[in-house]
């Protein structure tokens, strides 16, 4: 009787252990199509950030393809920001300004109003950080893939262009 | 006399069926928590994939696609918690995620593919692409008489002289009114026909309200096509400002989801009016636009357009009027005084 009991609590081990390992190597796998498919719809974001009617440039109401500034400082304080953020997929949504380059001092300088207020706007600035994760949400996510794609910044009050830099930045375990 | 320490094959019998049974329950009960965590990953995996297309096809202000997937049973509805959103769930999975598109679909879209049309709306300027969606089992009938064949050609006509809005794929039909009536035997084998006629026709709506399953909604346009009223299969009245919100009405569930979804774009066009405001705003601080007195005029429009959108108020000839002021003031605008839009 005693051997039978003993047989049924090793076989119980051995399935629990396969189990176990069963269960884990699912759960990694389950993480890493999760963060491929992070990547995949920033990927798809990259493009589609490009064209919202909230940062997009229009001319005379047709729209153009281009990044307008000030359309960028307003929309960073809308409520309605928080939608660009979606589940565990984190990440941050940055304009940079690269050509013509900016003074070393003003390089990691955000452009916010009180920049855009200043008489040598727009040379006293060159980031316009539009959506940025909670610290909490990132705390342990030490991994960053960044995505980016180059960008047409339109300056309203000098109806002058400039080139830019879109960069998605993701955070991940 | 039993000897200490033997054990009865009776009990021997009991005991093996007992293991037996709690490791084939066991299994089993492991096997099913399994697909059914699997199932709501990949339900979750479709319908973020789902949205993904969404946004992609939303970097066109006119376009459409095909999205093929297994079996599944989609679900749309809007978000209970009243946050202008529309929920997505596929599959028999109790994850859904909240999907921030404006879309005009029936609730229920099960099947293995979709057929996904996007327009953007402009008031005047560019506000939100609408999404329609439908798959095969949806059926669609734009009646027309002489006075709006026209208009119904141009939102899904034949295709031999100007494109339509809608191509063939979504499932519509063109039908003059005179030809509907000999025709509605044939109309009845559809599951779920959707009748919208373009002008009021009694005597239609009578026989057409017989047909079972099918949705009869009649559209009473205004002097510019544009814009007017729609009276739903369930007597509610909702207007329409726009085509691509006209178009809304053809594919939407019910009064209740066109109500919900034409409540999203016009929160959508507040957001955008108050950041052409706050660009108004910050531009006429700057010292070199102090002369512009054309800016007076449009903070005026956008403070109106914003109180009218935050009221969700509907009446179309409110906002006619507005946009034909907005346009004017910012056409005259450029040059020393940057326009707004």
């Amino acid at each position: 009787m005693m051997e039978m009991f003993m047989v049924i609590f090793v076989l119980f081990i051995i399935i629990g252990l396969g189990m176990y390992y069963f269960y884990k190597f699912s759960f990694s796998n389950q993480q890493e199509t999760a963060e491929d498919s992070c990547v995949q719809s920033t990927n798809e974001q990259l493009s589609s950030v490009l064209q919202m009617p909230e940062i997009k440039c229009s001319n005379y109401a047709n729209d153009e393809e281009c990044i307008d500034i000030v359309k960028l400082i307003a929309f960073k304080d809308e409520p309605s920001i928080e939608n660009l953020s979606r589940g565990s997929c984190k990440k941050s949504i940055i304009f940079k300004q690269i050509y013509p380059s900016i003074d070393e001092r003003y390089k990691d300088v955000e452009c916010g109003e009180q920049e855009f207020r200043d008489p040598n706007f727009p040379n006293n600035c060159a980031i316009w950080n539009l959506f940025q994760p909670l610290e909490a949400d990132i705390k342990n996510k030490n991994t960053q893939i960044i995505l980016e794609t180059p960008v047409s910044l339109y300056f309203p009050t000098l109806n002058q262009y400039r080139i830019g830099r879109l960069e998605l930045k993701i955070y991940q375990k | 006399m039993k000897k200490r320490g033997m054990v009865s094959p009776v009990f021997k019998y009991i005991m093996a069926l007992i293991t037996g049974t709690m490791f084939l329950l066991f299994f089993i009960n492991f096997g099913l928590q399994y697909m059914k965590t699997q199932e709501s990953f990949d339900a979750y995996r479709l319908t973020s994939g789902f949205d993904d297309i969404l946004s992609a096809l939303g970097s066109s202000i006119d376009s459409e696609t095909s999205y093929s997937f297994p079996l599944t049973r989609i679900i749309l509805e809007p978000d209970k918690d009243g946050k202008n959103r529309y929920i997505l769930s596929a599959g028999k999975s109790t994850k859904s995620i909240p999907s921030y598109k404006i879309v005009f679909a029936p609730k229920d879209l099960t099947g293995k593919s979709l057929s996904i049309l996007t327009k953007r709306w402009y008031m005047p300027y560019g506000i939100d692409n609408f999404f329609y969606l439908t798959n095969e089992r949806y059926k669609y009938f734009l009646v027309y008489n002489d006075e709006t064949k026209n208009l119904v050609y141009d939102i899904a006509g034949p295709d031999d002289e100007v494109t339509p809005e809608i191509s063939k794929k979504f499932g519509i039909e063109t039908v003059d009114e005179n030809t509907l009536l000999t025709n509605i035997p044939k109309i009845e084998k559809f599951q779920t026909p959707t009748f919208v006629l373009f002008q009021e026709n009694v005597n239609l709506e009578q026989k057409l309200n017989s047909i079972s399953n099918a949705k009869v909604r009649i559209i009473n346009l205004n002097e510019k096509d544009n814009f007017g009223e729609i009276l739903f299969e369930d007597g509610q009245k909702i207007p329409f400002i726009g085509k691509p919100m006209l178009i809304g009405a053809i594919f939407a569930e019910n009064s209740k989801t066109y109500d919900y979804s034409t409540s999203m774009a016009l929160n959508k066009l507040g957001v955008i009016t108050k950041i052409y405001q706050e660009k108004l705003r910050m531009i006429a601080q700057k010292p070199q636009f102090f002369t512009c007195n054309q800016y007076t005029l449009i903070k005026k429009s956008f403070d109106t357009l914003i109180s009218l959108t935050r009221s969700y108020e509907k009446d179309p000839n409110e906002y006619i009027n507005l946009v034909e002021v907005l346009e004017e003031t910012n056409q005259v605008l450029g040059g020393d005084c940057p326009e707004i839009f």
